[in-house]
Parts: structure tokens; C-alpha cells; sequence
């Protein structure tokens, strides 16, 4: 796979590191502001508040 | 295979030639080798990459704050900022938004709607995160320390008085009165919760704290926020 897009890369071998690099970046762009913060929604992993069990009676809080 | 058949693969794939179970392994290799790297970037993204967000988040919500109380606006709504958070022990501090969704809580430690503000009877109750940027060191916190709420107008100082463990199910921590959730409160309280153990979220550390000490805003900072810079 990734000889597969190596061999695709155009140009001499410094043109075609530095598109490697950039071809890198990108994807770890795209994962970091766009997949990760919505796998990390989809997870659920961080509730921190106390919540009313549904079987009981709601808690009276003061006004 | 003959020379001929070599030299019409050649054509069709540039490549070295493989055998076709090679090729597959290798494939099957790349791809586990990507899905490790994958979790360990996600990894360092829920630990680095959150409290990076947040950091951005309560900048903004700690400007939104300062302008809200030089323009006089009215109480805070769902969403925004309604009062600074301090814990000089921990040399930490937040702008706190009013609410507990999971929108509220990216933006740093969320208030319990319909409970105590800042200096009533009854208990202020605050959630946030256990992450470097928010309550990731709250069981630090002993008997004694100081947890100061600000406000537009005043210097709240509460002291920890009991730490505990409880499942998040127990409501009757953020109670107007948390020792005795059936009575009315008595004491001006207020209680911090997050997830316990730390990565995980099937218990709530809890810590209550109570108010020692009142003052206006004119009179200047605490005693108890005058040695950190918190």
C-alpha cells in the first residue's frame, strides 16, 4: 500500500519526500480537527455529572 | 512461466512482481501497522489534543466573561460563562459556563443549572472534566484548601471539608444540603464533580466545601489567592 503510493509519487527523490511529508501532514490534519473530535463524540467516554437513575423520583432542587 | 509471460507482467505492472500471497500478507501487515498508529494518535489526541481545545475555549469564555461583567449584561443563559473558578493549591483557574452538557463541559467546568449561585445558602454545584486542563488533579485536594468563587461583585472563599467516591447515580451530592438531602439547606456550600478513576467514568469524585469567608469586590483580592497566581 504504501510502496504503492510511493512508486505514484512524481518527481525526483527530494520532490518526492517532501510530498510524502505533505501527503502526512494531511491526513494527520484531517484526523486531529475532523475524525478524532467526532469518534471522540461518538465515545461518550467523559460523563462527569451526577444524573437521576430513571426509576426514581426527581431530586427537588432549591429555586 | 515462460519469459514471455514475465515480460508481459512487466508491462502491466512496473513494480516488482510478486507471488500474490506476498503481496496479501504484506498488505495485511501494512494495515495493522496503520490501525496501531491510529489508536496511538487518537490516544495523544484525547490526552494533549482536548486540553489543547480547552485551553482555546476558556480563553474565549474568560474574555466573554470580563466583557459581560464591565458591560452589566444580565444573568447568564445556557452556554455562557456565569462565574471564575479558582484553587490556588492546584494554581489552576476557570471561567465557568452555566450548564452540564457535554457542550457546556468541552468549554471547561459546567454549573448545575437550578442549583446555588456563588455565596447563597444552599450548594454551588460545578462538573468538569478529569483532564490535565481541568479537574484531572482534584483528588489533590485535602481537608483545609481553598476553592474561591469570583463574581461580578464579590470574593467567595470555600474550604474542602469532605472528599468522597460515590456512583454517578448519586444525585444527592448537588442537594441544597448534601448531608442531609431531604432537609433544607443550612450552610452555604458548594461541590466540585468529576469522573473517578481517572480515565475512566464508573464512580464520581466528589468534593464539598464550605464557605469561610465573603467579600466584595472593592475590598480586593483574598487572603488565599494572594500567594499563587491563580
Amino acid at each position: 500500500m504504501y510502496a504503492w503510493i510511493w512508486r505514484r509519487l512524481p518527481g525526483r527523490l527530494p520532490v518526492r519526500v517532501a510530498l510524502a511529508v505533505a501527503l502526512a501532514a494531511g491526513v494527520l490534519a484531517v484526523l486531529w480537527f475532523g475524525i478524532f473530535p467526532l469518534v471522540d463524540g461518538l465515545l461518550n467516554l467523559e460523563d462527569v455529572t451526577v444524573e437521576q437513575p430513571p426509576d426514581r423520583e426527581p431530586l427537588q432542587y432549591a429555586p | 512461466m515462460t519469459t514471455a509471460e514475465h515480460a508481459t507482467l512487466a508491462k502491466e505492472e512496473p513494480e516488482v512482481w510478486e507471488p500474490r500471497r506476498l503481496r496479501v500478507a504484506r498488505l495485511a501487515g501494512e494495515l495493522m501497522l496503520t490501525c496501531g498508529v491510529l489508536l496511538v494518535l487518537f490516544a495523544a489526541y484525547a490526552v494533549y489534543g482536548k486540553a489543547w481545545e480547552m485551553d482555546n475555549e476558556q480563553r474565549e469564555l474568560g474574555a466573554e466573561l470580563d466583557r459581560r461583567w464591565a458591560s452589566g449584561a444580565e444573568a447568564p443563559v445556557s452556554g455562557q460563562p456565569m462565574a471564575r473558578l479558582h484553587i490556588p493549591k492546584l494554581d489552576r483557574r476557570w471561567a465557568v459556563t452555566e450548564g452540564v452538557t457535554q457542550a457546556d463541559l468541552r468549554k471547561g467546568p459546567g454549573h448545575y443549572p437550578r442549583t446555588a449561585r456563588p455565596g447563597e445558602i444552599g450548594n454551588v454545584a460545578v462538573a468538569g472534566h478529569r483532564i490535565s486542563s481541568v479537574f484531572w488533579d482534584l483528588d489533590r485536594l485535602r481537608k483545609g484548601d481553598a476553592i474561591v468563587a469570583e463574581t461580578k461583585t464579590g470574593w467567595y472563599v470555600y474550604r474542602v471539608v469532605r472528599e468522597r467516591v460515590v456512583p454517578p447515580t448519586a444525585v444527592e451530592v448537588v442537594a441544597p444540603n448534601p448531608d442531609h438531602p431531604d432537609d433544607p439547606p443550612a450552610k452555604a456550600m458548594l461541590t466540585l464533580t468529576t469522573c473517578n478513576p481517572k480515565f475512566q467514568n464508573y464512580q464520581r469524585l466528589i468534593v464539598h466545601a464550605e464557605l469561610v469567608e465573603e467579600r466584595a469586590k472593592s475590598e480586593g483580592r483574598p487572603a488565599a489567592l494572594k500567594k499563587g497566581r491563580a
